[in-house]
């Protein structure tokens, strides 16, 4: 309950932070929308009063603030500067095509990276555990984006095996959509691959020595019994944390892999609307994929109670 | 095996050390020269890493482009250590509302995925080297804010900080002589990480186009340039690439030797 208030209260925050970011910048925020300040040429009287009654940017600051806060209550984000379309609509239509690439790509990262860092572990000090942690350490340092482009050029451009980008919708052919998906998804996967290997690595080394895992081990349970049933489930904690946490930066990934592979995502919305300088659309994209973001980490401490339980929260105990 | 992989790291972050500082050292080319007759030269025949789409030298831009990646690491990590480290000490040292002050606005900033706070920022302030500065320090405020808290939290009740205490010394005295000197080594690393993380972020805005400006060289906007051009010649986007992601590499390196070097319990053969 405490938890959902806090991460309710989180969520306004930044919704105030994202209210105030074009007040707070210096200068005219509709001459800095309308981009005069970077050199093209000056916008007409006609465009200054447009966007300036789009903003609401000719009532007074409290109102704009209370209106503002009214709307998001109501799901209602504006409409974009660029072709008036409802931002709440385009985000609706936008986020379930990056939500596919961004499961997919967990799931993935998930799944190789425990089965990584299990047997890394398992193998500690050999070469099989040097490999593999040199794997994992270059998920981790090469950027997404370079991953993104280094597979359009293998499997794209020399290969020639899988379409080097656009996206098919699921509904309308399942097998095409796939097609399109592996390598967004797989480069989306790398990074956080690397960061879920090496955490389970780790706490698979620190589960292996406990004594209930001697006890297992002496009732005679096969090896993958043990590794799978006795240490994955407590070296399991970790895990979710991390890819709780590093969700933030899975949504940074996407909004490379979107740009690179052309998928219509909600990064690629974002990023079309900064070159537009479509205010309402790049204030409603940051807000609702922070708020996103807020509630994936309220998620993932409610999980922790469920997956260890000594964790339990006030109230509970 | 560890220790090669550390002294490696080390030689090559050495070198790409010395290209920002002195890319004279590396190449008598100047990366910004056009040569129209020989564009997309294969590496070798006079060019090392073979010309870009106007016959400039890939070399020449690789090593210069070493430069704008440098400044905003260090530049970034510099901002957010010395914000960071000053609002942790203090919110792990002061008063209550120092300590809410200090965790919550690390909260808010942690709310905001990073790229697209910087995204958004860059998009509507402007791209440049300084900008990214400010702005991925802002931004990694809290990695090291945090650590500060925790760390001061752990030495405050230490018989050295109640004797500076007792002995009547100020209490600017007492953070700075007491407490920081014993909370930085945790620090240092996480600077390293750091560092390693802000020269993702800002080649991922480069690639972009909301980092470095062109036509100066960068690493990730010169694997933008490049992807355009992956029919005609594959070894142009290569390069930038592998520099790229061998520096990142070196420099998570050697901060895990850092971390296990600074924490027995990860220390191989324990």
């Amino acid at each position: 309950m405490r938890r959902g208030a806090a991460a309710l209260v989180l969520v306004w925050v930044v919704a105030t932070l994202v209210f105030a970011f074009l007040r707070l910048l210096p200068g005219d925020p509709v001459l800095v929308i309308l981009g005069s300040e970077s050199g093209a040429q000056a916008p007409s009287p006609e465009q200054i009063t447009a966007v300036r009654r789009a903003l609401a940017l000719d009532q007074p600051p409290a109102q704009q603030y209370g209106r503002w806060l009214v709307r998001l209550v109501r799901l209602d984000l504006g409409a974009s500067l660029y072709d008036s379309t409802s931002v709440t609509a385009d985000i609706a239509q936008r986020l379930p095509t990056s939500l596919e690439l961004i499961v997919v790509a967990v799931a993935l990262a998930v799944a190789g990276g425990v089965v990584l860092g299990v047997v890394a572990a398992r193998y500690r000090g050999t070469w099989t555990d040097a490999t593999l942690s040199g794997v994992l350490a270059g998920g981790l340092s090469i950027p997404v984006f370079v991953i993104g482009t280094l597979m359009v050029l293998v499997f794209g451009v020399i290969l020639r095996w899988v379409p080097i980008g656009g996206f098919v919708p699921i509904t309308s052919d399942p097998g095409a959509f796939a097609r399109q998906l592996v390598l967004p998804a797989t480069a989306l996967a790398f990074s956080l691959l690397g960061i879920v290997g090496r955490i389970t690595r780790g706490s698979v080394l620190e589960v292996l020595h406990q004594d209930y895992v001697r006890t297992a081990r002496s009732k005679g349970l096969g090896e993958a019994q043990v590794l799978g049933r006795h240490v994955l489930r407590t070296a399991l904690i970790p895990i979710v944390t991390v890819v709780g946490v590093q969700f933030g930066i899975l949504i940074g990934g996407t909004v490379l892999v979107e740009y690179i592979f052309n998928w219509p995502g909600i990064s690629t919305l974002l990023f079309t609307a900064i070159q537009r300088r479509d205010y309402p659309t790049v204030q409603g994209v940051v807000l609702v994929t922070s708020a996103m973001f807020i509630l994936i980490n309220l998620a993932v401490d409610l999980l922790y109670a469920v997956l260890d339980p000594r964790i339990r929260y006030e109230g509970e105990a | 095996m560890q220790q090669v992989r550390v002294l490696l790291s080390a030689a090559f972050a050495l070198l790409v050390l010395l290209a920002a500082v002195i890319p004279r050292l590396f190449t008598a080319r100047d990366p910004l020269l056009m040569h129209p007759d020989v564009p997309f030269a294969a590496p070798g025949h006079g060019y090392l890493l073979g010309t870009d789409e106007f016959g400039r030298d890939l070399f020449a831009r690789i090593a210069y482009g070493a430069r704008p990646s440098l400044e905003v690491a260090a530049g970034s990590v510099a901002v957010a250590g010395a914000a960071g480290s000053i609002i942790g000490v203090l919110g792990g040292y002061g008063s209550p509302v120092w300590e809410a002050l200090a965790m919550r606005s690390a909260d808010v900033i942690l709310c905001f995925p990073p790229i697209l706070l910087a995204m958004m920022i860059a998009g509507f302030l402007g791209a440049g080297v300084g900008h990214l500065i400010l702005i991925i320090g802002f931004l990694y405020i809290p990695q090291f804010s945090r650590l500060a808290f925790a760390q001061t939290l752990a030495v405050r009740r230490s018989e050295y900080v109640e004797a500076a205490r007792a002995v009547g010394a100020p209490t600017a005295r007492v953070l700075a002589r007491a407490i920081f000197p014993n909370i930085v080594g945790p620090l240092v690393v996480q600077a390293s990480l750091s560092a390693a993380s802000a020269m993702l972020l800002e080649s991922g805005l480069s690639f972009l186009g909301l980092g470095v400006l062109p036509p100066a060289p960068s690493w990730g906007l010169e694997i933008a340039t490049a992807r355009n051009y992956m029919f005609q010649t594959p070894y142009y986007v290569l390069w930038p690439s592998l520099v790229l992601s061998a520096t990142i590499l070196s420099i998570n390196t050697m901060g895990d030797a850092l971390l296990d070097y600074l924490d027995p319990r990860r220390r191989p053969g324990v």
